[in-house]
């Protein structure tokens, strides 16, 4: 839609905060970054991100357990888990949770950067059939409503 | 004309006379009239004649009033008045019928007339009583005159009155002589005192009895009895005399005598008859009989026969002078007493001169009666009278003989009978003192022939299903009878069948009669020998007469029979007891003998010998352990190849858990079970004979089988089982004892069974004690063994533990440093992503603007995060425990993946000899990079080019697998510490490559090793077994096992 991309960084490195927001920022998204879960939850309420890149160790809770924990949104916010140790139960829990992505730490810049443009694609579709399917039903319900009303018309003598 | 006037003066003073008779007359009962006896006129009738005849009758004629006459009655006309006479005359009025008695007076009037007075009195009774007087005395005299009894009337002067016609016949003289004459005159001395006492008390007015007896006198003198019957009565003139009614009783008199007479006789011979009855002899009762003859009976010449066999002897005489002896033949023709004992009716001979067959006893016998003694049918003897008179003897004198017979044979009857019953029981007594069963035959025959007087006597046995012969008596040659019971052929047979006596008088007649070879045997008696119920043989007794046998004969042999029966059952019993007493006495030594042997197996065998002999043929214990499996056996009574046939048949553990449970218990015989064979439900269940199948059809069994045929079982199926657990005191099952083929081929009992438990339980103890000691011996050796080699393992352990413990520190040292190390890796990660995101930026922010020398810098940084990561990686892999994920695969398209991966340079050439077999299970990605890196070490040491040659092959259960290359080998001093962790040769890396290969490669059960010489190349050999194994004493792999669904899984 035209609309700048917002991203949530969590992560408790502040090195890899910085050094990540300043890439994405370049990028051209907006970019929000917290060190704890909790302030995840607390920003994901208020303020609205297409995505969050989530560490898998934060300092107050399991990054996998704040997959749970944040907030849904419509469209749903896209979350990707970052890990340093890669696991194929991590892997498969992360997925269960409602991880949408998994990347290795140290990153691949360039993959990352290729993940969240998909990610957001994805999102942007999503969105898309959601109020596709909206406007479609809404479109639906007129013509019944319209029907309805002309046969109640008929009958007016 | 008459004088009017006189006559009317007369008349007057009539009149009033007449009135005054009137006055006197009315109250008088009786007609009184008066009439003119001339004119018959009545001139006066009294009250009485007025209601007679009517009260206008005066002036009629008395004749015609009176007696409806019509002219005067002859009477008067023939008999005139006479003055002074009364004419008296009876007759009948004929108006009212009535009799009259009249008396007619004449009774002067004034004037010498005169009238008739007459009174008629109604004497109508009395001459009815006259007349019924009249003719009782008529009928009387008729009945008196008449009768057969003697009538007299005697007045009370004892003179005869009346005599009828009768008393001449009586006495023998005229009535003449009879009436008026002295009644006394007639009678004898004796009874006139008797009469004339009797009168006298009479007038006494004692009660005397009217009725007497007397003799009289007749006119010829002879005396005869009389009875006389009188009554009193009084004659007219009231004077009392006797109506007697004299009765001729000298016949009955004479008659009675006689009767008395015979009566006495007959209570003589009663008493006779119960002296017989205690005689204790037949001396005696001959005696007495000949005495009752004589004495009683008056027979002179008296004497007894008596029937022997076929003749008739003379036992005993009276009377005859010199002593006799007589045996006529019963065939024969000769005396009279053998005809009377033929026909068996007395034989009365008056004149013996005619008689032929008259045997000559004694001098100038002239009559013979002879009486058959019989009872029944059967004819005993013959009482004999003779005398010298003729015609001596007569209806009397049989009917008394004949009485006297029948005593007579009573008492020979019951004499021979106590005489039989005591020689039953002597011999009863003989036979309970026999010491075998061919004895108690030998002496019931005796007893049938001597004590029974049976010929022909035959005693049988029933053995198994056949009566046979065992004793014979009298048959001329010696028979063999053997005869089954369930047929039809012979009377012993239907006797034991029956188990009652049967008896044919006629056997011509009966169908079932079996002949014994004699020729002419036409009855016979059989009688079964039974206890109770159970017959046991039969004893037979025939006869060549007809009818010979009779109930007394019956009873007899049934007694002797039910003596023999004792005898025999006491004997059996005897048996019995001594075979008992033999097992018993063979089970308390064996009893000895188990407690002597020492060891298991020959305890058991004593045990098993000794049921043995307590009467199995066959007897095997067999061992059993927890799961009632069989361990080994220890046999009696059956061949080797019997045995091993029953090492191989035996059931399996659960069969015979179910052959000792709750399903069998209703088997169970005391501790044994035993299984018949006649039940279905075995046949079934345990020989596995499909249901239905009758029981001759049945052919499957379990067990061995017996060797013993049908016949000789009694009832005891070869197919039948028996067995007992032998349980330890806890209950605990530790073989079983089982008997086959039992030697009397009897069912078992509890009897029989009982004796035997004592076995079982030390067959358990035995086992269990056994069992007991090999456990204590084996514990005994093992601590024997312990104890020698407990310092060997002592210090064993300790070197153990030492290791152990080195390891365990080992471990726990590595334990650390992994920790150490994740951590260390872990926390490096971090900085490194941020250098990377870093130089990124770098990089994208300067883009092409930059120098070389500033690209060469930020491509250095690069690679060195790069090499940081890896070196981290390699920390890290080598730390961590290994968690291996296997999937089946196989090696040749690992190699081919791992090529791929690496940059393989032109100048090596690669020889690819790996296989798709054998197919292993690992884990796929870390054999690969196991192989990337052996494959990159092989390329690195050829950096001029040469040969890598990749092999493998299945050995010994293992994939092994060869790496070989030309490049520059390695030291020996390099080759040492190949494995080492942080040793390398290289300039870059850590050294870690190679330790986590074989660290790897160990987890998966397998082996690496490498062999190399400088300049000669390296050769890595890696094994890997094919069969997952997982160390054990090394390090803790969690194995997992992902499942490919390409593949099939084989079971584990």
């Amino acid at each position: 839609m035209g609309e700048i991309a917002r991203i949530l960084i969590v992560d408790d490195d502040e090195n890899i905060r910085k050094v990540l927001a300043t890439i994405l920022e370049d990028e051209g998204y907006d970019v929000d970054s917290v060190d704890t879960a909790k302030k995840a939850i607390e920003r994901t309420r208020r303020k609205f991100y297409n995505i969050a890149l989530i560490d898998i160790r934060l300092p107050d809770m399991e990054g996998i357990e704040l997959l749970t924990k944040m907030k849904n949104t419509i469209p749903k916010i896209r979350k990707i888990i970052i890990t340093g140790y890669p696991t194929l139960q991590n892997a498969v829990e992360a997925v269960n949770r409602g991880a949408d992505a998994y990347i290795l730490k140290p990153f691949d810049m360039e993959k990352v950067l290729i993940e969240i443009k998909e990610q957001l694609k994805k999102q942007q579709e999503e969105k898309k059939y959601s109020q596709e399917k909206v406007a479609e039903f809404i479109e639906t319900r007129v013509r019944e409503l319209d029907l309805e009303r002309e046969v109640t018309n008929k009958k007016k003598p | 004309m008459k004088k009017v006037k006189s006559q009317n003066t007369i008349g007057e003073q009539l009149k009033k006379e007449l009135e005054r008779l009137r006055v006197l007359t009315d109250g008088i009962d009786e007609i009184i009239y008066v009439i003119n006896p001339d004119s018959y006129e009545i001139l006066f009738a009294n009250k009485k004649t007025e209601e007679l005849f009517g009260k206008k009758i005066l002036g009629k004629k008395c004749y015609e009033v009176f007696q409806n006459l019509n002219q005067p009655c002859s009477f008067c006309t023939k008999n005139s008045l006479v003055k002074e006479k009364a004419r008296i005359r009876g007759l009948q009025n004929h108006r009212n019928k009535r009799w009259y008695k009249c008396i007619d007076k004449a009774i002067e009037q004034p004037g010498g007339k005169y009238v008739q007075l007459g009174i008629a009195i109604d004497v109508t009774e009395q001459k009815e009583m006259e007349e019924a007087l009249r003719e009782r005395e008529q009928l009387f005299h008729s009945v008196v005159d008449n009768s057969h009894d003697c009538i007299l009337i005697i007045d009370d002067k004892f003179r005869i009155i009346y005599a009828n016609d009768e008393a001449m016949h009586l006495s023998g003289y005229s009535k003449k002589e009879i009436v008026d004459r002295d009644f006394r005159k007639f009678l004898d001395d004796n009874s006139r005192v008797i009469v004339e006492d009797r009168y006298v008390r009479r007038q006494r007015r004692e009660s005397v009895p009217s009725q007497y007896k007397f003799k009289i006198v007749r006119k010829d003198g002879e005396k005869r009895d009389v009875e006389i019957k009188s009554t009193v009565i009084r004659d007219r003139r009231g004077k009392t005399c006797s109506l007697a009614q004299l009765l001729d009783i000298s016949e009955s008199k004479r008659i009675e005598d006689e009767r008395k007479r015979f009566e006495e006789q007959l209570s003589a011979l009663n008493m006779y008859g119960q002296s017989l009855n205690r005689a204790k002899n037949m001396k005696e009762v001959y005696k007495l009989t000949t005495d009752a003859m004589g004495k009683t009976l008056g027979f002179d010449f008296a004497d007894i026969f008596i029937v022997d066999g076929k003749m008739l002897s003379l036992v005993v005489h009276r009377g005859y002078s010199k002593y006799l002896s007589l045996k006529l033949p019963l065939d024969g023709e000769r005396g009279i007493t053998v005809r009377a004992a033929r026909v068996k009716k007395p034989v009365y001979v008056p004149d013996v001169r005619k008689e032929k067959a008259y045997v000559r006893g004694g001098e100038g016998i002239l009559s013979d009666l002879a009486v058959p003694i019989e009872i029944g049918n059967k004819v005993l003897g013959v009482l004999n009278v003779e005398s010298k008179r003729l015609a001596a003897f007569d209806e009397n004198d049989k009917g008394l003989l004949e009485t006297l017979a029948s005593h007579a044979a009573i008492a020979i009857t019951n004499l021979k009978r106590q005489e039989r019953l005591s020689a039953l029981n002597e011999y009863g007594k003989k036979l309970n003192m026999a010491e075998d069963i061919e004895e108690v035959y030998k002496l019931t025959l005796d007893a049938m022939e001597k004590t029974l007087g049976f010929e022909y006597a035959a005693f049988l046995i029933i053995e198994g299903k056949m009566l046979r012969l065992t004793g014979q008596h009298k048959y001329p040659k010696k028979l063999k009878i053997n005869l089954p019971l369930d047929e039809a052929k012979g009377l012993t047979v239907k006797a034991a069948k029956t188990g009652k006596p049967v008896y044919v008088p006629d056997v011509r007649k009966e169908n079932a009669y079996v002949g014994a070879g004699v020729e002419g045997m036409l009855s016979e008696l059989a009688v079964p020998v039974k206890i109770g119920n159970k017959v046991l043989g039969v004893l037979n007794v025939e006869s060549k007469r007809l009818s010979a046998f009779d109930k007394e004969d019956k009873k007899l042999l049934e007694i002797l029979a039910s003596h023999a029966a004792t005898a025999i059952g006491d004997l059996n019993r005897q048996e019995k007891l001594k075979i008992i007493s033999k097992k018993l006495t063979n089970l308390m030594k064996s009893s000895t003998k188990i407690m002597n042997a020492k060891d298991m197996r020959k305890r058991l065998k004593t045990i098993v010998d000794a049921t043995l002999k307590f009467g199995w043929r066959r007897v095997v214990i067999s061992l059993r352990d927890e799961n009632l499996e069989g361990l080994e056996l220890v046999t009696a009574g059956l061949t080797k190849e019997e045995t091993r046939l029953l090492q191989e048949r035996k059931a399996p553990g659960h069969v015979w858990r179910e052959r000792l449970g709750s399903k069998f218990e209703r088997f169970k015989i005391g501790e044994f079970y035993y299984l018949p064979w006649s039940e279905p439900w075995i046949r079934e269940n345990v020989h596995g004979v499909p249901s239905g199948t009758s029981l001759e059809d049945a052919t499957t069994y379990a067990g061995v089988p017996s060797k013993l045929s049908l016949k000789e079982m009694v009832d005891w199926h070869p197919q039948d089982m028996l067995y007992a657990p032998l349980r330890t005191h806890e209950g605990r099952i530790v073989g079983i004892l089982s008997m086959d083929d039992p030697v009397d081929g009897r069912k078992p009992t509890k009897e029989s069974l009982t004796p035997l438990e004592l076995f079982l339980h030390q067959a358990a103890i035995t086992i269990e004690n056994a069992q007991l000691i090999e456990s204590l011996t084996e514990a005994r050796k093992q601590l024997e063994e312990y104890a020698g080699q407990l310092e060997q393992k002592v210090e064993e352990r300790t070197c153990e533990l030492k290791k152990s413990q080195e390891q365990l520190l080992k471990a726990q040292r590595l334990a650390v440093i992994g920790e150490l190390a994740g951590m260390v890796g872990h926390d490096l990660r971090n900085p490194l992503t941020s250098i990377s995101g870093a130089e990124y930026y770098l990089k994208k922010r300067l883009g092409s603007k930059v120098d070389n020398k500033i690209k060469e810098m930020l491509t250095l940084i690069e690679g060195n995060i790069a090499y940081s990561n890896k070196i981290i990686n390699d920390l890290l892999d080598y730390s961590k425990e290994i968690e291996l994920e296997l999937t089946e695969s196989n090696f040749k398209s690992i190699i081919k993946e791992v090529l791929s991966l690496v940059e393989i340079p032109k100048n090596v050439r690669i020889v690819n000899l790996t296989k798709n077999e054998p197919k292993i299970n690992v884990d796929v990605g870390k054999i690969k990079r196991v192989f990337v890196n052996i494959i990159k070490n092989a390329l690195e040491a050829m950096p001029k080019g040469g040969t890598l040659t990749i092999e493998s092959r299945k050995l010994d259960g293992n994939l092994e697998v060869v790496c070989s290359d030309t490049g520059s080998g390695m030291s020996k001093a390099t080759l040492e510490k190949l494995w080492t962790p942080l040793f390398t040769t290289k300039a870059k890396g850590m050294g870690f490559g190679l330790p986590i290969c074989k660290r790897f490669i160990e987890a998966h059960g397998g082996s690496i090793s490498a062999r190399s010489a400088p300049r000669k190349g390296t050769t890595f050999t890696v094994t890997l077994p094919i069969e997952q194994k997982i160390e054990k004493g090394g390090e803790k792999v969690w194995v997992k096992s992902l499942e490919s669904s390409l593949l099939t899984m084989t079971k584990t």
